[in-house]
């Protein structure tokens, strides 16, 4: 039944994983047991197979579907110490106002579900204060920014001015990413991390979990 | 060719499909279903990286054609599908557009289509495509480049600076950075001599705006350039997109239209990624009211279209577009590697082979570090890139095969981690417009490798003109 969840979640078949996770509960396993064996060992094989160059990004994002399908029917019964496991921390993640590249940031989100962080896609386009109001209304701890142009990568700065005049630099840790941001990037505009990777991203967010926004130097990981 | 009133209506009224869907269910499942239909599953041969079977090439088109025509194009903004009759797309690929021309005399070009094993040379239509540029180095990298007279056309790269102020997309510093671009890009080939010579713009326009922006300055962009609308992977355009079409339109100026289809992504295997850009390149012609159009592949995972899988991708799309559309297609050049190491020539040569044989009319670039960088662009990747594409002519696929054979294990190993190389001022002397010393002996020991391997390379004249002393600005 284990290994049932696990396929489900490699197969991106939501409806299985949700009946998978129903049917684990009436067998009496243990919650905590079917989403660690089952869905999480399904979504890293999914990672594995992405890494290799077997599946792709749409199987990825079908994959994490599915084991948010089967964590929504598991997480209430998981008791409370151990849900932390899979509640790190909420995200709202987004490509900034006049961009529309989503690969990166898909990417990014999927990868970042899959290690226990809830996340809250605002899209492609996003106007700055939407990443503001998204983290207030979700609670985010979290503000994801992505930029792929140099004429949006400003906007990265702007929702940092943003969150610091709304006095909020204490509520939100804002990390910035996509093709055209760099180390030095992520310096000149104060953010508190910068991952170039998907596996950078899960990384750095691994590691703000353990931290108080904001930090006085960002995090930044670009060597995996 | 169906009105651009026509496709506005069909974006507008189109069968809904949310954009989630579109890119995790109906594209795959699609592209997978054509796979298995027209029996390509595993067509993909690592040990040939540009295809050399007709037979091959025309099946991809068949199979592209069909996905065109089953799935239709998305627009981001109504959530519809642009839908097509297969004689309305039959009609957009036999339309026989075997010509056009760019820039204007004494410095105008023509571009004529091309077929896989063709002798005619190719246009190249080179620098620092969409690559941040500063503001300071903006005319010495472009007029660097525009010197070369094997250069062709220019292609600009993006301003992320108007007089020192940060560009923000879809504000007045757009509108402002459009018309810039336009000036200093002009005053560029104005400095090298060709003050006439085709531009490809305008680059920075994420939204409508820098594209509006960029024309109606006679130092800036004009009619004569080449007008473009890029396509979004996969099978995606926008209002956005569609209010530059609209644009190009209102001036009475043709539409260059392509998209990238990307490996790693939505499309799939490179089996999938060939067919997704053929299918992109057909629709386009409609949706983009195109007068030329492409579909060419991109490895998102590495960002460039250097390694095995994209060259292989990118030879049996070309050739297939080649052989079948009946109007000059387009090909591009984006290496991960920087400007003064070998790596990024040993790339520039394997992608600029690839495309030049399997029949690109045009080719686009050069990007080092996958574009992304500021400055990370110089004159002599492109003349070398260039000098490989006018050589590449005379060869067959079967011989540029046996060369990128040879290239790609020389860089492939390290596309993840790239040799970083050298920004412009590092690796040129920004006044005089020369390669340093260890630039230009990276440069020479290459073309002796190629030359080795089966391709000799024409002398190209390096020492050009001094750069001209003008009045004025661009401002």
């Amino acid at each position: 039944m284990i290994e049932k969840l696990a396929k489900a979640v490699v197969d991106g078949d939501t409806e299985a994983c949700r009946k998978g996770a129903e049917e684990a509960l009436r067998a009496g396993i243990e919650p905590l047991t079917a989403m660690n064996e089952g869905l999480m060992k399904g979504i890293e094989l999914t990672g594995k197979g992405y890494e290799s160059g077997e599946i792709f990004l749409s199987d990825m994002m079908r994959a994490a579907d599915a084991m948010q399908a089967g964590i929504n029917v598991l997480i209430p019964h998981v008791e409370e110490k151990d849900k932390a496991k899979f509640r790190k921390g909420r995200i709202a993640i987004g490509t900034m106002k006049g961009d529309i590249h989503d690969i990166g940031k898909n990417l990014v989100g999927v990868y970042l579900q899959a290690a226990g962080f809830d996340i809250h896609d605002l899209g492609v386009d996003v106007d700055p204060m939407k990443f503001v109001e998204k983290g207030q209304e979700v609670k985010a701890n979290i503000l994801g920014l992505s930029a792929l142009m140099t004429s949006t990568r400003g906007f990265q700065r702007e929702v940092v001015s943003l969150v610091n005049e709304m006095n909020l630099r204490q509520t939100f840790f804002i990390i910035v990413g996509g093709a055209v941001t760099t180390p030095e990037w992520a310096r000149e505009v104060k953010a508190d991390g910068y991952g170039r990777t998907c596996l950078d991203a899960v990384e750095l967010c691994n590691k703000l979990t353990s931290a108080a926004p904001p930090l006085g130097q960002p995090i930044l990981i670009y060597q995996s | 060719m169906l009105s651009f009133l026509e496709i506005l209506e069909r974006a507008q009224k189109g069968p809904i499909c949310k954009t989630r869907d579109w890119d995790i269910h109906v594209i795959p499942d699609k592209v997978k279903q054509k796979i298995s239909d027209y029996d390509l599953k595993g067509t993909y041969d690592p040990n040939n990286p540009i295809n050399t079977d007709d037979k091959l090439a025309d099946r991809y088109f068949e199979a592209g054609f069909s996905l065109a025509l089953e799935l239709g194009m998305h627009c981001l903004d109504t959530q519809r599908t642009i839908n097509y009759e297969e004689q309305e797309l039959k009609e957009a690929v036999s339309e026989h557009i075997q010509r056009i021309s760019y820039g204007t005399r004494p410095d105008d070009v023509v571009i004529a289509a091309r077929r896989p094993d063709d002798n005619n040379v190719p246009i190249v239509q080179f620098g620092p495509f969409a690559m941040p540029i500063s503001e300071e180095l903006w005319i010495p990298i472009h007029q660097s480049i525009a010197q070369h007279r094997i250069v062709d056309m220019l292609c600009p790269g993006t301003l992320g600076t108007i007089h020192g102020m940060e560009v923000r997309a879809g504000t007045p510093l757009e509108v402002l950075a459009g018309r810039y671009e336009g000036r200093l890009s002009r005053e560029a080939v104005r400095r090298a001599g060709r003050p006439n010579m085709a531009l490809r713009g305008p680059q920075i326009t994420p939204t409508s705006l820098g594209h509006l922006a960029g024309y109606g300055d006679p130092q800036g962009y004009r009619t004569t350039d080449m007008n473009v609308v890029l396509g979004i992977q996969e099978l995606k355009t926008s209002y956005t997109l569609l209010e530059k079409v609209a644009h190009v339109l209102n001036l009475e100026a043709p539409v260059h239209t392509m998209s990238w289809s990307f490996l790693g992504a939505y499309a799939g295997p490179p089996e999938g990624v060939a067919l997704a850009s053929i299918a992109a390149s057909i629709l386009l012609i409609p949706t983009h009211q195109a007068t030329t159009s492409a579909g060419s592949c991109f490895d998102a995972r590495v960002f460039c279209n250097t390694g095995r899988e994209a060259i292989w991708a990118d030879s049996i799309s070309g050739q297939a577009q080649a052989r079948n559309i009946d109007r000059p297609i387009e090909g591009i050049i984006t290496p991960i590697s920087g400007p003064c190491t070998e790596m990024l020539l040993h790339e520039c040569a394997a992608a600029a082979l690839g495309g030049t044989v399997s029949g690109r009319a045009w080719l686009l670039g050069v990007r080092p570090r996958g574009g992304r960088l500021e400055n990370y662009s110089t004159a002599l990747e492109n003349i070398f890139s260039a000098e490989i594409v006018k050589a590449a002519a005379r060869l067959t696929r079967k011989d540029a095969n046996e060369i990128v054979k040879e290239l790609l294990p020389k860089y492939e190993n390290r596309l993840r981690a790239p040799a970083e190389g050298k920004t412009f001022p590092e690796c040129y002397d920004p006044t005089k417009l020369k390669p340093s010393k260890d630039w230009l002996e990276i440069y020479t020991a290459a073309r002796k490798e190629l030359a080795v391997l089966g391709l000799s390379l024409d002398r190209h004249e390096l020492n050009v003109m001094p750069p001209r002393s003008v009045e004025g600005g661009a401002g």
